[in-house]
């Protein structure tokens, strides 16, 4: 909840960029809330209207464990590590 | 593993300040290693307080970074999990009007009710005599986890 408002901000000044494709490197995060799954969703969409191709990777385990049980693996597009996701 | 907790273990008394969910975060994520639950187990049950507190914060004080929450941590009268028990003073709330969105409906927010509801063994949210709320959550380490830290 409290790191919510910075991360939407990164995702947002770099989504107004243009990239081809957007790719978040979750490894560094061990936890999310809410809060951050709604910042997740919110992303999703913003780079859905800008298509922009949004990528995950390295989900650690208590992430992937949250985002299934919101059922939003199968929303984002996953990957294990940050060469899979520009690959991909 | 080691003795473990008197029942209650833990009672903490915080201000409605989400800078302040980080340290109760890792004080139970402490005492949920030492009871024996696995690291998931432990992350579904902090994530699941998280999400009451939050609800606390932002709907019961709305917003009011002084109003008074309570967190009571105890193990389970058999041993084998954790209970973590909030209190407040904020308004009540009807826990028949909090509803999560449709899990199919794809957009930010609404998942806080789904959460805390799945990710716990057990899980209360009733309205005080005294006014305000208590949420009750539970959640118990697994057989193999209890095997392997026995």
């Amino acid at each position: 909840m409290a790191r919510s408002p910075v991360m939407r901000k990164t995702i947002t000044d770099s989504l107004q960029k243009k990239p081809t494709a957007l790719v978040l490197d979750l490894s560094g995060v061990p936890y999310m809330d809410s809060s951050g799954l709604a910042t997740m969703v919110e992303a999703l969409q913003n780079a859905r209207k800008g298509q922009t191709p949004l990528k995950l990777c390295g989900l650690t385990a208590r992430v992937k464990s949250i985002l299934e049980i919101a059922r939003l693996n199968t929303v984002f597009a996953i990957f294990d590590t940050r060469e899979q996701a520009l690959q991909g | 593993m080691s003795e473990p907790f008197h029942d209650p273990a833990i009672h903490l008394q915080i201000l409605s300040r989400p800078e302040l969910l980080a340290p109760v975060r890792a004080l139970v994520n402490t005492m949920a290693a030492h009871e024996g639950l696995d690291d998931l187990a432990a992350c579904h049950l902090i994530l699941a307080m998280d999400e009451a507190l939050t609800n606390v914060i932002r709907h019961g004080y709305d917003g009011d970074p002084n109003g008074r929450i309570w967190i009571a941590v105890s193990t389970l009268e058999d041993g084998a999990g954790i209970r973590v028990v909030i209190e407040d003073r904020a308004r009540t709330v009807d826990p028949e009007a909090l509803q999560s969105r449709d899990l199919e409906d794809i957009r930010p927010g609404g998942l806080g009710m789904h959460l805390m509801r799945t990710l716990v063994d057990r899980f209360e949210h009733l309205p005080r005599t005294d006014g305000g709320m208590r949420v009750v959550l539970e959640k118990r380490a697994t057989p193999q986890t209890a095997a392997t830290t026995a």
